[in-house]
């Protein structure tokens, strides 16, 4: 069954430029996180760079563009590491 | 132990835990901050994380390397915070009965760690800009 809800996203480093620590966007689960990119990138156009070079996490596990959300989850996106 | 530490990483403790009489190589990388980047002066780095995925990444690459290479031991610890030029942003360390492994091993872990983990570096230059670093271009998956 379709549901309006609002998705939590957790945004890094240089994501930070564009958007807050945490974001909420709205859409009908199911939805993918490809849906989600896609809502981040209508918030701020400019972050389209930035956000075609993220992974996404939920919890602690990478998933693919294509994994189902379900209500409640956190999104993070990953932008490139930069470590060392 | 913990792979992320906002404390500053001090080799001499780290590498005494590391003596063992079926270690005949020990190899301590230690990625420190330099003065310049990209032709530009830096005055230091801040490094952010994903804590909680950052540890689970580190700990199961370093047990793949102890697997790989049959280390008596390895760890990584990586700065999260402020390092200052000539600060130790990361450390990594192997232990093993021969130096081939150890090195070998060693390399591995920070390379994996530079690409993969949920870590970045915000370099800030004595010009007053700044900038966060990218080791890779980890399209999505």
């Amino acid at each position: 069954m379709n549901k309006e809800v609002e998705i939590t996203v957790g945004c890094f480093a240089g994501l930070r430029k564009y958007f807050a620590a945490t974001e909420q966007v709205k859409c009908t689960i199911p939805a993918t996180c490809g849906e989600i990119l896609e809502k981040m990138l209508a918030k701020n156009p400019e972050a389209e760079i930035m956000l075609s070079k993220c992974r996404i996490a939920i919890g602690e596990q990478f998933v693919p563009q294509d994994f189902v959300l379900t209500e409640n989850v956190v999104v993070f996106l990953i932008p490139p590491s930069s470590g060392g | 132990m913990k792979s992320i530490t906002d404390k500053p990483l001090d080799y001499s403790t780290l590498f005494a835990d590391f003596r063992d009489p079926n270690s005949g190589a020990v190899v301590l990388f230690s990625g420190e901050v330099r003065g310049s980047n990209q032709g530009k002066s830096v005055d230091r780095l801040e490094y952010e994380a994903y804590v909680p995925m950052a540890e689970s990444m580190i700990a199961s690459i370093l047990n793949e390397a102890i697997d790989k290479w049959n280390l008596n031991k390895a760890i990584c610890v990586h700065r999260i915070g402020t390092v200052e030029v000539m600060g130790c942003a990361v450390v990594v360390i192997t232990a093993s009965a021969h130096r081939a492994s150890a090195y070998e091993a060693n390399k591995y872990i920070i390379d994996r760690v530079k690409h993969e983990v949920p870590i970045w570096k915000h370099e800030f230059f004595t010009d007053g800009t700044s900038e966060w670093g990218e080791n890779c271009e980890c399209h999505h998956q």
